[in-house]
């Protein structure tokens, strides 16, 4: 009895399923895209952080560490730098996220017998500027970054050190530098925007992004809630304009949005103690633009999508996932070379990461955010276009 | 005034899906401040019908007007002037009888006193006072359609298109919205109405009886009733089913409709009634009564279908 009455609900429920081409495709397809974006973010190595030298030495052993260090998986030397204000620029505009700075000397130093010898008192100085706002690829760059140059001059001054052996320098001298080729580099970090590598600081503004996708998340399902409410036909037979609609939708949702702005920049200032170096009613427009972004493309979906189930199930796998994975909060951003370079123009959450994260840690303004402006202005239009192109005042 | 011509309208036909077709050549033409009723069985086309006349369905051909203005290329001009009451019930169930009502005030742009004044007019002849403070989800289906009707006359709409308004309400009711709409017809409003009930047909002063996405006929409620051929009789007996079966051979009845403990038979003539008599007497059916009977609109409706079924399913089978 109790089987076949299972039987009966279950034979029903696989009907709706199948019912809804949108909810069973989501269904289908979801769970397969979530495991292949989280399994290559936990899989995945830091590959290809961009890197800028700034090389005060200008030697031809300079210019071979600079090769070696593009050699490696992890870093892409992307040029050079001839000053401090160029390399500075490049980390607040986010194109480069480790600068290794080659001091003067270090050439002769490690091509020298002098050189060698000078290793007790003086070793080769290095320093090292990475951004802070993305601590895993700049963690791992700088590691990379520091191995690859310490082999670099172990492997010179072992060069220079073979050369003495065998010109007959004393075995307990050759023993001794050995053991001083074991740690031949002095290594300086400066880490910007985030010197304490506080977690948090850069977990908190990311947070707030991503956190505002959830009005989006919501908006997604109010055409579909009337729908299935059965409200849609007599809204729709009224004479009101159907931008008005769009509109009149949204703006409760970007009130609530603005108003948890608010309340998330008391919180990350006065309870996560995060510092905030930009211009605050400059970080209010931008936190509006992003969320007129976010419900630009929620309304779409809601338009697009005609059951409240499937308009859920989009709008969580376009913000939520994506946004979670890509905001850099827990993987590095990095590591989706191919997704890196559509996030910014999809989804509106990257860039909304990177408002956020460069406003609160970096200080930085609408020149350097230039990118993102642009890119969310085109989302929030375009996304609330195309939503009045589609929306039709008839119910079929 | 409402003019449709030739129109069509078919869904689906695409994904593999069936074609069907809602309407199929209808041709209707409604005078300002009639009450036309348009009567049919489920299917018939009478939602579809309403639904392109309010501008929110386009149709898949041929061309329908409402006050001049073309239901696609004008919609919006017709919401304007139209009060639309859609079968199932349109407004919010999360808000209030008032609420829901002051929405639609905005949306016509009905303000201040003018507002205040119309709703206490609407809900004076809807009864619904006592209920400004309950929210849509908890009114009684009957009460549901008494406020879809006042938020369609809030804007003294000059058309007023109410899809079944009295379905699934009680008969109390039902004589309330009719007085309702009697009301709106005699003060100039042109009202549509459809409705599944033949007793609410013959209220209105025409009648449009839908099958199969046409017209099969469109006139005054007695002038359909003078369309039946033959006359009508009342038959009561001690086996019904059984006069039934044998009264279906018998020449020069049209039709045959059981209505509780009678049996209305649609005749060629007078002449007919000897002709029952006899075949009933021979099969051992004890009539208790046969006397002529004014036919209702139920029971042309009724005809007529048939009728229209049967021709139909030659036509397709030919």
């Amino acid at each position: 009895m109790t089987n076949r009455h299972m039987m009966a609900i279950a034979r029903k429920e696989w009907l709706h399923i199948t019912r809804d081409p949108m909810t069973i495709f989501l269904l289908a397809i979801g769970p397969v895209l979530m495991l292949i974006l989280v399994s290559y973010a936990m899989a995945t190595d830091v590959e290809n952080v961009p890197t800028v030298i700034y090389d005060l030495d200008q030697s031809e052993l300079s210019g071979q560490l600079a090769d070696e260090l593009d050699a490696t998986n992890v870093l892409d030397v992307q040029g050079y730098v001839s000053s401090e204000a160029a390399y500075q620029d490049k980390l607040e505009r986010r194109k480069t996220k480790l600068v290794v700075i080659i001091e003067e000397g270090f050439g002769e130093q490690i091509s020298t017998l002098d050189g060698l010898m000078s290793l007790e008192t003086a070793k080769p100085k290095f320093s090292f500027v990475i951004d802070g706002t993305d601590p895993i690829s700049a963690e791992t760059a700088l590691e990379a970054a520091m191995k690859t140059s310490e082999a670099f001059v172990t492997g010179q001054l072992g060069a220079v050190l073979d050369e003495q052996q065998a010109a007959g320098m004393a075995d307990d001298l050759i023993t001794l530098y050995r053991l001083q080729l074991e740690s031949p580099i002095n290594t300086t970090v400066e880490n910007r925007y985030n010197p304490d590598l506080k977690a948090i600081w850069d977990l908190v503004p990311a947070m707030i992004a991503v956190a505002l996708v959830l009005p989006g998340m919501s908006i997604s399902t109010v055409i579909a809630r009337e729908r299935s409410e059965g409200t849609l036909e007599a809204l729709v037979a009224t004479p009101i304009n159907k931008h008005a609609i769009l509109l009149g939708k949204s703006l409760p949702y970007m009130i609530t949005s603005l108003i948890n702005v608010c309340l998330m920049y008391v919180v990350a200032r006065v309870v996560f103690d995060v510092p905030f170096r930009g211009s605050l009613p400059l970080y209010l427009l931008l936190s509006a633009l992003y969320a007129f972004a976010t419900l630009s493309i929620g309304l779409l979906f809601s338009i697009l999508i005609p059951s409240m189930e499937a308009a859920l199930w989009a709008s969580m796998m376009f913000f939520l996932f994506p946004g979670v994975l890509l905001s850099g909060m827990f993987f590095p951003v990095d590591v989706f070379p191919f997704l890196v370079k559509i996030e910014t123009i999809e989804l509106p959450v990257v860039s909304g990461v990177i408002i956020n994260r460069g406003m609160f840690l970096q200080g930085v303004g609408a020149r350097e955010l230039w990118w993102n402006i642009v890119v969310l202005l085109i989302i929030a239009l375009e996304g609330f276009e195309i939503a009045g192109r589609l929306f039709k005042k008839r119910i079929a | 005034m409402i003019q449709i011509q030739n129109l069509n309208r078919h869904f689906g036909g695409r994904f593999r899906q069936a074609k069907v077709s809602a309407i199929a050549g209808l041709d209707l033409t409604i005078q300002p401040g009639e009450l036309f009723g348009l009567v049919g069985p489920d299917g018939a086309g009478k939602t579809t019908t309403l639904r392109i006349l309010a501008g929110i369905l386009k149709p898949s051909s041929g061309t329908a007007t409402v006050n001049g203005h073309d239901v696609v290329d004008d919609a919006e001009a017709i919401k304007q002037e139209l009060g639309y009451m859609p079968q199932q019930f349109g407004l919010y169930p999360a808000l209030t009888v008032d609420e829901n009502l002051n929405f639609i005030c905005d949306v016509f742009g009905v303000f201040g006193n003018a507002r205040e004044q119309r709703i206490q007019e609407l809900l004076d002849f809807t009864n619904l006072h006592e209920f400004r403070g309950r929210l849509g989800r908890q009114l009684s289906g009957g009460m549901q359609k008494k406020l879809s009707l006042t938020a369609a006359l809030v804007h003294h709409p000059k058309v007023l298109l109410l899809d079944e308004p009295t379905t699934g309400v009680d008969p109390v009711a039902r004589r309330e919205f009719w007085d309702i709409l009697t009301m709106l017809h005699t003060e100039g409003s042109t009202v549509i109405v459809s409705t599944p009930y033949m007793d609410e047909a013959e209220r209105c002063n025409r009648v449009g009886l839908m099958y199969d996405g046409q017209l099969m006929v469109c006139d005054t409620p007695n002038a359909v009733k003078r369309m039946l051929p033959g006359m009508m009789f009342a038959l009561r007996a001690d086996n019904l089913m059984l006069a039934e079966n044998v009264l279906k051979t018998v020449e020069g009845i049209h039709d045959i409709q059981p209505y509780g403990d009678v049996l209305n038979l649609l005749v060629e003539d007078e002449s007919v009634g000897t002709r029952i008599t006899a075949c009933l007497h021979d099969a051992g059916v004890k009539i208790e009564s046969l006397r002529p009977a004014p036919p209702r609109l139920e029971e042309a409706f009724i005809y007529f279908v048939r009728q229209f079924s049967t021709n139909h399913v030659q036509e397709v089978s030919a």
